[in-house]
């Protein structure tokens, strides 16, 4: 793990010049401040809207509509930045001045508000019936009863969120370019992809990353203080039924959770609407087509298993000590992607690793990339399980892969097939990875997406895009069937 | 399990290299290397004589054609742009070129700027242009900006900036934003309506002509010094410069073939109207255009 960090970074240090001056623009001071300042502005929003979708989600989720919107949010991470950065132009874009910090803040929002959401939303399903009953029974008013229950819930998700979102759009690249509006909204990180990719300076790039990191470590020791990630935990098994009634107040609530949804999907339904047309059928018979999708699901299917893998072993390794875990994962982030892949590249250059068949290096890297979710879908119920489970295997001496098997696979189960299925899309939503180590025999959906669009064939894109889609919720499906029906009956 | 994957790795290895074939490795951007592009055509003809195996390795990161690093287990570069090629290599050649332009929509904007000063007269206009750190399309149009108005350059640009909706970081997402409607001028190359007529029957996309000149753009395949395949390198470039073959370079890549004549040219682009082409010297340099955008750009 720690490698899987330091290597690309060995990989640029070998074509730093130590002896380099440091020095700042003016720019590149407006540019700090300016990343810093949406970023953490970014991180609130999505947090407070997410917490907010969470929350009503969880409400109502007697409704079967509801279960729904709650189990396939997690599918837009999947489309390309680039197709929801269009839905989002062509939804809002007539009705606000979107080019701009508007323009940033709705596209992050949009984009992180699903992680947020999800991921709140499975630790609120973890309130256990009694204590709402008890609630209710003491005839708390809602609003108290929010206070007792889903608050504290909702309140010790909110510092590894923050981080994870702040980080995510402290190194957002194509959403800050566009919604941007020009280079007066930029981030760090297109300072630092110019300086690695174009002018090919190595300190300049080096000397931003720097910053980059000294600021992210400071946000993430700010934040962290008082967290603690023991104290958040999750588990499905538990639900509880509560009654609609309707009030003015439910019916607001309802209201309130479609308006959300139909923001964090409108993406979503750009594409059904843009994907739908004539160029459909001619791709459907297309060889790329088919070849994109085999080699899509090869790569999310091995990169989920990889990352699951290594997050579970980090986690085994490292769960008394938690910060250390944790800073390598985020660490992740904020070493900027360009940074990172051009690290590899280099260092499967001087390893004389290219030889490799590039499906194995795409597989290998993205299950990196997609760690730091990986991460955080899996180690909220991994630290509640484990710790719950330690007195019975120790006191079964069992140990290991044994242990694991028997006591903790059958309980951890549900948050696998979720942290495997989030993973496996992350993957097939790259395009980092894929655009530096794939060839022309070895392309992905969202690369195709690309190269359409690279060649006017934007109509293609989009139907594309809608198959990528239909793609994941198949994936989604059948991985969410297959490995639920499977009772893993090992003893 | 881990000698398990070692021996499988190993398999693998030996059998991509029992094939006896000479390998060209050639290095493009892969909407000229995708299926629907010139690239594969190219291929299947050239390899029908060489008794070699050409392969593609393609890059959707604009710029890393020009990066040392990405270059190094290639054989033959294709297209570089001409202001980013090195020309330490004896073997190379233009294989295409086009003239940038600005693309509209003649349904939805009549008022039809012909030149810099006009266009920016018009307060109005939404223009979506490309980040010129990010792409050389977004280069180029500072360097077309630099050449017509070398006296009062930044204050061009800054007037320029105010009617530029987003720099975006490469073509294919401001050209997006073009056909989304949601501009009235995207920065492209004067062959882009050829696209539209050619492949959609669409004949409302016009490039628009500056009475100032414009840009050429040219693009560059050449022999890596460091090849040691100079010869079958050579024979490829040879090879791309035949009738046949630059007749669908001009088809698919939608640029004007650089040895064009009246057999290898397409017919709807020939009927296109090509700009004046602006006559210079020097090529400029990129890093002070981008420092005099970020500036204007910027404040």
């Amino acid at each position: 793990m720690t490698l899987a960090i330091l290597l690309p970074l060995i990989g640029i240090f070998s074509q730093y010049n130590i002896s380099a001056s440091f020095e700042f623009s003016n720019y590149t001071s407006s540019i700090i401040f300016f990343t810093v300042y949406q970023s953490l502005l970014s991180a609130l929003l999505s947090i407070v809207v997410g917490s907010l979708l969470a929350f009503l989600l969880n409400t109502y989720n007697n409704f079967y509509f509801v279960k729904i919107i709650a189990q396939t949010q997690s599918i837009l991470f999947v489309l390309p930045t680039i197709i929801t950065i269009f839905g989002i132009l062509s939804f809002y874009g007539n009705y606000f001045e979107i080019y701009g910090l508007t323009g940033i803040l709705i596209g992050h929002v949009i984009l992180n508000t699903p992680l947020v959401s999800r991921i709140i939303y499975q630790s609120l399903n973890d309130i256990s019936p009694n204590e709402k009953m008890l609630s209710r029974q003491m005839g708390l008013k809602k609003m108290s009863s929010f206070i007792a229950s889903e608050w504290p819930i909702i309140k010790k998700n909110i510092p590894s969120l923050f981080v994870l979102i702040t980080f995510i759009c402290f190194v957002s690249f194509t959403p800050v370019l566009i919604l941007g509006g020009g280079p007066k909204y930029s981030t760090l990180e297109v300072s630092i992809y110019y300086s690695v990719i174009f002018s090919n300076n190595f300190n300049a790039a080096l000397n931003l990353l720097f910053f980059q990191l000294i600021i992210c470590f400071s946000i993430y020791f700010i934040f962290f203080k008082n967290f603690k990630s023991q104290n958040f935990s999750i588990d499905d098994k538990r639900h509880i039924k509560t009654y609609f009634n309707f009030t003015l107040l439910n019916l607001f609530g309802l209201l309130i959770l479609l308006l959300i949804t139909l923001v964090i999907f409108s993406p979503i339904l750009f594409i059904i609407v843009k994907g739908i047309n004539k160029e459909l059928l001619y791709i459907l018979t297309s060889t790329y087509l088919w070849e994109a999708i085999y080699n899509t699901l090869i790569i999310c299917f091995f990169s989920g298993i990889a990352s699951i893998f290594i997050v579970y072993n980090l986690l085994v390794l490292t769960h008394k000590k938690t910060k250390i875990s944790e800073s390598l994962i985020y660490s992740l982030i904020i070493f900027s992607p360009a940074v990172m892949a051009v690290g590899y590249y280099i260092l499967l250059f001087k390893l004389n690793l290219m030889y490799l068949p590039n499906i194995i290096i795409v597989i290998i890297l993205n299950s990196f990339f997609v760690l730091p979710f990986t991460y955080n879908y899996l180690a909220p119920s991994f630290f509640r399980v484990i710790k719950e489970n330690d007195d019975i295997a120790n006191s079964l001496n069992l140990y290991g892969l044994s242990r694991f098997l028997t006591i903790d696979l059958p309980r951890l189960k549900k948050s696998l097939i979720t942290a495997f299925c989030v993973s496996s899309i992350l993957s097939a939503s790259d395009l980092v990875v894929i655009s530096f180590f794939g060839t022309n025999d070895l392309s992905t959906l969202t690369q195709t997406i690309y190269r359409l669009m690279g060649s006017y064939r934007i109509n293609e894109a989009y139907s594309v895009s809608l198959i990528l889609l239909i793609f994941c919720f198949i994936y989604f499906f059948l991985a969410h069937k297959i490995l639920e029906k499977n009772k893993w009956n090992i003893h | 399990m881990k000698t398990k994957i070692l021996s499988i790795i190993f398999i693998l290895i030996t059998i991509s290299s029992i094939s006896a074939k000479e390998v060209l490795v050639v290095g493009t951007y892969d909407s000229f290397s995708a299926e629907w592009g010139p690239g594969p055509v190219i291929e299947t003809e050239f390899e029908k004589n060489c008794n070699c195996d050409v392969q593609y390795v393609s890059t959707s990161q604009a710029g890393t054609l020009a990066n040392e690093i990405f270059l190094k287990d290639k054989d033959v570069i294709l297209g570089v742009e001409m202001h980013e090629f090195d020309y330490k290599s004896e073997n190379w050649n233009i294989y295409d070129y086009g003239y940038f332009s600005f693309i509209y929509n003649e349904e939805t904007l009549k008022d039809i700027p012909n030149s810099f000063e006009e266009l920016i007269n018009h307060k109005n206009l939404k223009i979506v242009v490309q980040d010129p750190r990010t792409s050389p399309v977004g280069l180029g149009l500072l360097r077309w900006m630099k050449l017509t108005h070398p006296d009062n350059f930044p204050s061009i640009l800054k007037k320029f900036n105010n009617n530029v909706l987003t720099y975006t970081p490469g073509w294919s997402e401001a050209y997006g934003i073009f056909l989304e409607g949601k501009a009235d001028l995207v920065l492209s190359y004067s062959t882009s309506p050829f696209y539209h007529q050619e492949y959609e029957d669409e004949y409302k996309y016009k490039a628009i002509e500056f009475t100032d000149g414009h840009l050429v753009t040219k693009e560059i395949v050449y022999v890596r010094p460091d090849s040691e395949k100079q010869n079958l390198g050579k024979e490829f470039i040879e090879f791309m410069m035949r009738d046949n073959i630059q007749k669908i370079i001009a088809q698919m890549n939608i640029m004007y073939p650089a040895r064009e004549n009246d057999n290898n040219i397409p017919d709807r682009m020939r009927k296109l109207k090509k700009p004046k082409e602006i006559k210079y010297d020097n090529f400029l340099e990129a890093e002070p255009l981008i420092k005099i955008w970020l500036e204007v750009a910027s404040s």
